[in-house]
């Protein structure tokens, strides 16, 4: 605020000299520390990738350990969250479910975005026949039902951690690329791609420079929101026997395999149900904010 | 002086639903070395698309287009990356023309950097060297667009289409989003640097004070196609064309002591789709008659001067 | 202050102070603005971008936006009636019937869903007793004097072209042939010969019902030839006002004398214009002082440190500078 008589010396250089050398993402992350259930999911977040690291060392049991005289046990000294029907511990397996969980959101979040924001930006850069050809594929795709699709990828390629990933990622990819089309084509009557054109940039730059850091931010909001989908999608994916599958220690396998006991032990489903429940809501928490952060326009 | 740049019948066409737009149709004019060349219109009459045409933003219909002499109608890609080093192009609107992720001195250095003719140490001595030669205060030069006022950004604009030395610049208005001050001190820059370098511009506008003032030569284009151009002081003295009488006669003035008698056109500009023959200017025309029904072409009615209307009679 | 014949004041405001709040910043939009509005007379508002123009036509029919925008003091007579003191169900009243606005963009004013016939006819029925067919007839005469033909009532707003949609706004501003009209920026948004036309109409309408008018407008020749009376408008402050030939053929303040250098055309012949040096301050804080001495060529100690007091320079013409240009 130094600039406070702003210039009996003639140019007066107003918002510029105040928030000098303040890159957007810097503004962004400054309105983001203001909002307080962002900062609620986001600590929260923080949290559970803590504990998914260092699982190992919070945990008393490794998660395959089994406990045979303690078997579907409920809640009970040294098992705070009782046993599964091998007897392993709960706690340790929720613990260690995080990895799995928060891992398989995360990088299926992330190859889908990355497939989506490829294709889409094909899309929508190269417009006419490239564009049509690619919307009529999504269209074939997203006329089958979401999880539908998902369904039959898993089936095409199998079961097992990585292949769930892929077939999420696939499964979930249309939708970003439709976005990130409509996003290109947001910004390519912008003059400052023609003026990139006449200073001689090829089609790698524009689209490098010039178009993905400006349709940044709501791309970084779907990847966000779409961790906690994914989560989702997944423990669906394992109720209906495809997906991860056991014994890996990942929420949605853990529901599906306590669903069998959901009468006689409840507390199988009810703790990775609401792990994944709180996971998925402190991405929401944290995802309305950063839509306000990022885009301050459309805060009120 | 030789033309630095001329057009000759150039058309530019676009598919619409309902037809062609004939957004460029059959335009012809020379710009000297060292002049600027208004083009002067309403919104719709095709203007920017010229501009647009002529640095190969949009590929021409038909016609074609010189510079310095040279046929560049046509161009490979080699050719037209030396092209647009040479002929360069200040767009309107200061808050979409300029990148708003990239600091003023990215924007700047990016024509220097894609050239590759500058190692690190001369570009950052470019960029210093445009932005005192554009007014930009150096303290900017990490700035982001959003934090620079419309008159600065038009400056950096400029200072990246100066970048290479071009020899011909179109700017596209602009100076119409700036307040009055803030746009007298864009028109003096682009009137020093003129000076400076022997630059040709091409200045497109709606402004005919704007004009008038740094212009030394006015094409006036209606519904894609010149109806009138001579130099800038006989025009505005003696318009022939009814549509630049109108024009003229339709600027306020702060003459409030010698009320000029105003030309209320009836009608408005439609867009030129599928455009049939005759004048088209006719239905809006007073004088319109059933001459106007034949193509209106451009006749030199005084020498260097062109009208394109029948009603105008000069020495055939 | 200028003397004013009072019973023949439309309008009067008075030390009028409007802040906008947001984010924990506040913005200084109007400083303390007085203005005096004779019946029948049109005034200009003149100034650039920012400088509270459109501010003060909101407060008059107080529609600013809310919450962030406030008035903070002053007082708005309109007929006598401090219209900032009316409880909202008077308001309803006066907007429409007594006093009108006209926007710079017609697009946003109309409803893209609805004729413009209907439009039109919606008006009429909000505010009198008019039924079905009544109203109809009434927006069907109101657009053909504005110059729009019978057959486009039923068109919608996206078929018309930027002036046809205009005459629409004043159609509809009009229908009630207020007292005062505010008009935006009526203008900015169209060609010159559009621009042209459409000035044509408010004038015709004018002269025939004799309509007060404050014409807002960044543009010297449009003042030019339609107001009587012009205020400069500077930073939130009225910094000259005085009727149009004080202003037009003996501008005082130095602001004033700025804005018509940097008028391309303004002296003939002279090659290089003589902008106004830097940028109107920051509204987020309020100088002491006159807030035009950072680019006043003329600026002097004393102009920094308390507010600059009017002066009068004759009956009709007033200036807040302590060194005015002289005659």
């Amino acid at each position: 605020m130094s600039e406070n008589n702003a210039g009996f010396n003639g140019v007066a250089g107003t918002a510029a000299q105040k928030r000098k050398k303040e890159g957007m993402w810097k503004q962004a992350w400054k309105r983001l520390t203001q909002d307080r259930l962002a900062m609620i999911g986001l600590v929260g977040l923080i949290l559970m990738i803590l504990v998914a690291l260092f699982a190992p060392l919070l945990t008393p049991y490794a998660p395959e350990e089994m406990d045979f005289i303690n078997i579907n046990a409920a809640p009970m000294r040294g098992h705070p969250m009782g046993t599964d029907a091998l007897g392993r511990d709960y706690l340790s397996r929720i613990l260690y479910g995080a990895r799995f969980s928060l891992g398989l959101g995360i990088s299926s979040s992330l190859f889908s975005s990355i497939l989506g924001v490829a294709i889409g930006s094909v899309a929508g850069y190269f417009g006419k026949r490239v564009d049509n050809v690619i919307m009529r594929m999504c269209d074939i795709f997203q006329s089958i039902p979401g999880m539908m699709f998902t369904i039959i990828i898993s089936l095409l390629l199998g079961t097992g951690y990585v292949v769930t990933i892929l077939a999420l990622g696939i499964g979930h990819a249309t939708h970003t690329v439709r976005l990130t089309r409509a996003q290109v084509l947001s910004v390519r009557k912008a003059e400052y791609l023609d003026a990139a054109r006449t200073n001689n940039c090829g089609a790698v730059r524009i689209m490098f420079r010039h178009i993905l850091p400006n349709i940044m931010s709501p791309m970084l909001l779907e990847f966000t929101m779409s961790i906690a989908r994914m989560i989702q999608y997944s423990a669906g994916l394992s109720i209906i026997g495809l997906g991860v599958q056991p014994p890996t220690p990942e929420w949605g396998a853990m529901l599906s395999a306590g669903r069998n006991y959901i009468r006689s032990y409840p507390h199988l489903v009810m703790f990775p149900g609401v792990f994944i429940f709180l996971t998925s809501f402190l991405i929401n928490l944290l995802g309305d904010g950063l839509r306000d952060a990022l885009d301050p326009k459309l805060r009120k | 002086m030789p033309d630095v740049i001329e057009v000759r019948n150039l058309k530019k066409y676009f598919d619409v639903s309902g037809g062609v737009l004939c957004a460029v149709d059959g335009v012809s004019f020379k710009v000297e070395k060292g002049t600027t060349i208004g083009i002067v219109g309403e919104s719709g009459c095709g203007k920017s698309t010229l501009g647009r045409t002529i640095i190969h933003l949009e590929e021409s219909t038909d016609g074609q287009i010189f510079f310095n002499g040279q046929d560049v109608t046509r161009l490979k890609s080699r050719e037209l990356r030396r092209y647009r080093e040479k002929v360069q192009f200040v767009f309107q609107d200061p808050y979409s023309s300029l990148n708003p992720r990239m600091t003023i001195e990215e924007t700047i250095q990016e024509p220097l950097r894609m050239s590759r003719r500058y190692d690190k140490a001369r570009l950052g001595q470019a960029v210093a060297e445009l932005m005192e030669r554009t007014g930009i205060e150096e303290r900017l030069a990490q700035s982001y667009p959003h934090e620079l006022d419309g008159g600065r950004r038009q400056r950096v604009s400029i200072a990246r289409a100066l970048a290479l030395n071009p020899e011909f610049l179109v700017c596209d208005e602009p100076v119409s989003a700036l307040d009055v001050s803030i746009q007298a001190q864009i028109l003096n820059l682009l009137m020093d640097i003129q000076e400076e370098s022997a630059l040709t511009m091409m200045f497109i506008t709606h402004d005919l004070s704007v004009v008038e003032h740094i212009s030394n030569t006015i094409a006036v284009m209606y519904l894609g196609q010149l109806v009138e151009t001579g130099s800038t002081q006989e025009l505005f003295a003696h318009p022939l064309h009814p549509y630049t009488k109108a024009l003229l006669s339709a600027v306020p003035s702060i003459a409030i002591h010698s009320p000029s008698r105003r030309i209320i056109l009836k009608g408005e500009l439609t867009s030129p789709i599928n455009m049939g023959p005759g004048c088209r200017f006719r239905s809006r025309c007073r004088h319109a008659g059933p001459e106007c029904e034949g193509d209106q072409r451009l006749e030199e009615v005084r020498p260097g001067y062109f009208v394109a209307c029948c009603k105008v009679s000069g020495p055939k | 202050m200028i003397e004013i014949d009072a019973n023949n004041t439309l309008l009067s405001i008075r030390d009028l102070v409007v802040e906008y709040s947001s984010a924990g910043e506040v913005i200084h939009a109007v400083n303390g603005v007085s203005l005096e509005l004779e019946k029948g007379r049109s005034l200009g508002l003149v100034g650039e971008t920012g400088a509270g123009k459109t501010t003060i036509a909101k407060s008059i029919l107080r529609i600013l936006p809310s919450p962030q925008g406030r008035v903070k003091g002053g007082e708005i007579l309109f007929c006598g009636e401090d219209i900032l003191q009316r409880p909202e169900s008077r308001m309803l009243e006066i907007r429409g019937e007594k006093i009108s606005m006209i926007f710079q963009d017609p697009m946003t004013a109309l409803n893209p869903t609805m004729t413009v016939g209907e439009q039109v006819a919606e008006v009429v029925r909000l505010h009198s007793d008019a039924g079905g067919a009544d109203a109809q007839k009434v927006a069907l005469r109101m657009l053909k004097r504005v110059g729009i033909m019978a057959d486009r009532y039923h068109d919608y707003p996206y078929q018309l072209s930027g002036g046809m949609k205009q005459r629409v706004v004043i159609a509809m501003a009009l229908v009630f042939k207020p007292e005062l009209l505010l008009a935006d920026e009526p203008t900015t948004a169209l060609d010159v010969t559009i621009q042209a036309q459409i000035l044509e109409v408010i004038r015709r309408y004018k002269n025939k019902f004799g309509t007060s008018m404050i014409l807002i407008t960044h543009d010297l020749g449009i003042v030019a030839e339609n107001c009587d009376t012009v205020a400069v408008i500077y930073a939130g402050r009225i910094v000259e006002a005085g009727t149009r030939d004080d202003v037009f053929d003996k501008p005082a303040h130095p602001y004033t004398v700025g804005l018509f250098q940097s008028l391309p055309g303004y002296s003939k012949g002279q090659k290089r214009l003589r902008p106004i040096m830097g940028l109107p301050p920051d509204p987020r804080q309020a100088p002491a002082g006159c807030s035009f001495r950072p680019r006043c060529p003329r600026a002097k100690e004393g102009c920094g440190e308390a507010d600059i007091p009017e002066r009068v320079l004759s009956p009709t013409h007033s200036c807040r500078c302590l060194y005015p240009e002289v005659h």
